[in-house]
């Protein structure tokens, strides 16, 4: 898009500000490589921080630095190392995969990727892997220091996994959005550890700021994800980080053939859609009830909503495509907290005919985007409120994963949930944040910034 | 808690006595385990007041401090059982056998100590960090055995948070992984309440059973009343002591604090071996060898760096707690495999979340080809006749319970039956002819737990910058020893 083109679709001043910071960051990075040093770079959910470490390697590679880049989980190292190839075509990018992990064809195809043994990575200009693919290299002495290291999703990424990339680099980049889901273990006592320098379930920010608080830390201040109707909830995720909306107020619309339904459940449906379609955002509040975590009758309201959304024939434009064009499924993602929820809406959807509308957890939503969400509240029908379920990353993650509109389903006796009394939660020494406490907070901050768009039967 | 034991639960408060959650036997009950009984003060939880201890029902032993509080009355009762203790628990690394599997050679055998709840396995943290690190010259030079007797301690107390480990068995977790009762957790804990529930005595309902047994305390805490009867006793023990502490003066004194102490061991003695006997009799489980195995190279571990004098840190580095965390999640997750391919009934639960599949084995396809990068290669389809829906999606990975080390198989599809089930064909994932497949019109169950030792991913030997302060911290100052408060 030429800067003409983007008058009155962007917001130059939001974008102004963004650029600058990143700039600023990754001139720090650049600027010295004789001592151990970092630069944290934190963001909210769709700030375009993927781009920004692409452009990091970049200007890493002008100072003919050698650069590794490391990320949580496999798949985003597949789409890092296709953005960097694709965006640095004088570059050749080198992935290390896991035994039994080839790169998908959408970046194997590129003519300046290459996937080799980590023994032969040495000596590449940028490689990529996953932190304990190449920490394990790196500890084994097939793969040597570099001179610079730049962690994407660096607070879903743990201390102990940072442990094994720490040493392959003196300069090191850390990239990540403070507002997702914090590192989790299956076992039994995961706070064992818990504000002790050693604890291996803290973030890799975390860890680096602990030990070197003087490390400096840059906020982008955007969001080009979310509009502005959705930054606006948003910002209760973060409280220490300001960001705006990349996108003028009204450039994303979403469309839906009017109608409206003749018996009650077919109305609250349609009332939902009408208002995520004008707010952005419908919060579906069914009567207090106990519930199953797998609730049936939100099972059939969340089915049924993504069933009346494709019969109400669903066109979006924004600001890559400012003509109508049709909403397809695979656009639309339905979000929830457990598996069961997962399997039992999964199943209705397929036979429904909406295979291809996306269902997941949380967690597996993670760095992913849609157009429209469907959302299961963590909190809906649930007796009493734990760590888990308070817990303010999965509810970021829900609620800002749509560039469109989402529509949110729970129960009354949610928000009566937060003015009982508050679960215990033990005090760790030398652990400031509690995060039962910062969770109920962050929820009931929520929902106020959602009662203009509270919807009952 | 599962669906299952949600279940169970509400069967056993019908039946009014526990229900089994399991049809084997998950854990070593070893043949002569070293039961300990310990009782502490209310209000000093870092001194055992007295400890029962033998190991066998018929040769209980007891030793009892007189007051706690005081250091060389403490360690002097700690002292008599460490002699009994550390022998017992060492001897066993006195015989070696080489184990292919793990490269290095492991005790034979290993101690088992067996205690009745969860409390007691603290109580030994406690006693082991308290013990292990005391100084063994200067004014205040501990015995080395106390010192041993610490290490031990700690190692168990350490060893007890890996999953389905059976070095320390502390019975009442024993218990609620093979049996489940209306009880809530905290309940459990009471082992007398819990063996109450499980099997109350003829004529009488687990519900009140339970309430009744649930009046005494097996320690390490006391009840309230006990206390109260004791303190006149230490009192008195106090007064006619004087300051003395040595075994001639303060022996003839203790008997009133024995006699205190005494049906107090006794009643937890009796509940430990009555449980313990019941259990032993079920079927042991296969894969509890596999997980004896590793319970014996931790030991051998244990025995072999202490004898070379090895400290253990109080506190991990980044590094032994990145790898302690691997290791308790790899611990975790195999347990819960072993368990549920070992018993039908434990993998009830993975079958109601969805996460396995069982039915009839109607078709196998033992020769279907298909084309690979190019080439057609084997890959075998069994299909099953589930009874129940299927909420499995396509393309899930899952294991045959038959070989759960063996290779994996995919969803291939999944089709409603007319009788109300489904059927689900299932994709092996190896052409190899040396995988087995599922016999034709067995009963076979596909889940996902596998039982192949997880891939660990090395760490480096020195810890990176961003792991350490640019300068150390200070070492804190010394607990116990020249510094008294």
């Amino acid at each position: 898009m030429t800067p003409q083109d983007s008058s009155g679709v962007y917001d130059p001043a939001v974008m102004e500000a963004a650029r600058s910071v990143a700039n600023t960051a990754i001139q720090d990075f650049v600027s010295r490589s004789d001592s151990n040093r970092g630069v944290v770079v934190t963001a909210p959910a769709g700030s375009g921080k993927t781009g920004l470490v692409v452009n990091a390697v970049g200007a890493a590679r002008r100072q003919k630095f050698r650069v590794a880049v490391g990320t949580p989980t496999n798949e985003q190292a597949f789409s890092l190392v296709r953005r960097i190839a694709v965006d640095h075509p004088g570059e050749t990018v080198t992935f290390v995969p896991a035994s039994d992990i080839s790169l998908p064809t959408y970046a194997s195809q590129l003519s300046n990727v290459q996937q080799v043994k980590a023994s032969n990575a040495n000596g590449a200009g940028v490689i990529v892997g996953t932190l304990s693919k190449l920490g394990d290299a790196f500890s084994r002495g097939d793969l040597g220091e570099v001179d610079a290291l730049l962690v994407d999703e660096s607070f879903q990424a743990d201390s102990s996994r940072y442990y094994a990339v720490g040493g392959l680099a003196r300069l090191h980049m850390l990239v990540g959005d403070s507002g997702q889901l914090s590192p989790f273990s299956t076992i039994d006592d995961p706070d064992h550890w818990r504000g002790l320098p050693e604890d291996p379930l803290q973030t890799a920010v975390g860890v680096l700021l602990r030990n070197h608080p003087t490390t400096p830390v840059y906020k982008l201040p955007i969001t080009r994800r979310l509009d502005s109707r959705a930054a606006v909830v948003a910002q209760a995720f973060y409280p220490d980080l300001r960001f705006s909306a990349a996108v003028m107020p009204g450039v994303r619309q979403l469309r839906l053939s009017p109608a409206i339904s003749n018996e009650p459940r077919g109305r609250l449906i349609d009332r939902a859609l009408d208002g995520a379609c004008k707010n952005g955002w419908a919060h579906v509040e069914l009567p207090t009830a106990p519930s199953l975590t797998a609730d049936p009758e939100i099972i059939d309201l969340i089915a049924g909503t993504v069933d009346r959304l494709a019969q109400r024939g669903p066109k979006t434009r924004c600001e890559s495509k400012t003509t109508w064009s049709d909403l397809p499924g695979a656009r639309v993602a339905v979000g929830v907290s457990h598996n069961d929820q997962k399997d039992l809406l999964r199943s209705r959807l397929d036979s429904m005919g909406h295979s291809d509308v996306v269902v997941e957890t949380a967690n597996k939503l993670q760095g992913l985007e849609f157009d429209v969400i469907v959302a299961w509240h963590p909190l809906a029908g649930l007796p009493e409120v734990d760590e888990f379920h308070l817990e303010a990353g999965r509810l970021c993650v829900l609620l800002t994963r749509h560039r469109h509109a989402c529509i949110l389903f729970g129960r009354a006796s949610d928000r009566a949930l937060l003015d009982a009394i508050p679960p215990t939660s033990p005090a760790y020494l030398g652990f400031n944040p509690d995060p039962v406490y910062e969770g109920r907070e962050t929820h009931e901050s929520v929902f106020v910034a959602l009662e203009p768009h509270r919807l009952t039967r | 808690m599962n669906q299952l034991d949600a279940a169970l639960a509400a069967r056993s408060f019908r039946a009014g006595r526990g229900v089994r959650s399991a049809s084997l036997r998950h854990r070593r009950l070893a043949p002569n385990p070293l039961a300990l009984v310990f009782w502490q003060l209310g209000g000093e939880p870092f001194s055992a007041a007295a400890i029962g201890y033998g190991h066998k029902r018929q040769n209980l032993r007891m030793v009892v401090a007189g007051d706690p509080r005081n250091r060389d009355l403490a360690f002097a009762a700690l002292l008599k059982f460490a002699g009994w203790f550390n022998q017992r628990f060492e001897v066993a690394a006195g015989y070696r056998e080489w184990i292919q599997e793990e490269g290095t050679e492991v005790s034979s055998n290993a101690p088992q100590v067996i205690v009745a709840n969860e409390a007691s396995v603290e109580m030994i943290g406690r006693l082991g960090r308290r013990l292990a690190y005391l100084p063994t010259d200067g004014p205040k030079a501990a015995p080395p055995e106390l010192i041993r007797l610490g290490q031990h301690f700690l190692f168990l107390h350490r060893h007890s948070r890996v999953a389905g480990q059976q070095l320390v068995v502390p019975l009442t977790d024993f218990l609620s992984q093979h049996w489940v009762t209306p009880q809530s957790a905290f309940e459990q804990q009471s082992l007398g309440a819990f063996n109450s529930y499980i099997a109350p005595p003829a004529g009488s309902s687990g519900f009140h059973a339970a309430a009744e047994s649930e009046r005494d305390s097996l320690g390490p805490v006391p009840s309230g009343d006990d206390d109260q009867k004791l303190e006149p006793l230490v009192d008195r023990f106090n007064l006619r002591r004087g300051q003395a502490t040595d075994a001639v003066t303060v022996t003839p004194l203790l008997i009133p604090i024995e006699n205190h102490y005494r049906p107090l061991i006794q009643h937890t003695w009796t509940q430990v071996w009555d449980c313990r006997d019941r259990e032993a009799s079920w079927l042991e489980a296969p894969s509890v060898e596999r997980r004896w195995q590793s319970d014996r190279k931790a030991y051998t571990q244990h025995i072999d760096w202490t004898a070379k004098n090895g400290r253990t840190r109080t506190r991990q580095t980044a590094r032994q707690a990145a790898v302690r965390l691997r290791t308790l999640e790899d611990a975790k997750a195999r347990l819960q495999a072993e368990e549920a391919c070992d018993d039908p009934v434990k993998m009830i639960p993975y079958i109601l979340q969805n996460k396995a599949v069982q039915g009839r084995v109607v078709r196998i396809e033992a020769d279907r080809r298909e084309r690979i990068n190019g080439r057609m290669l084997r890959r075998p389809l069994v299909t099953l006749l589930s009874p129940d829906a299927c909420l499995v999606p396509r393309g899930k990975e899952l294991w045959w319970t038959g070989s759960p080390d063996g290779r994996s198989y995919l969803i291939h599809d999944v089709q409603p039956d007319p009788s109300g089930g489904c059927l689900v064909t299932l994709k092996l994932t190896t052409g190899s002819t040396a995988t087995p497949l599922p016999a034709a019109k067995s009963q076979a169950c596909f889940s996902v737990h596998t039982t192949t030792k997880a891939w660990f991913a090395n760490l480096p030997p020195t810890e990176p910058w961003s792991h350490r302060p640019p300068v150390g911290e200070p070492p804190p100052a010394p607990i116990e020893g020249e510094n008294p408060l």
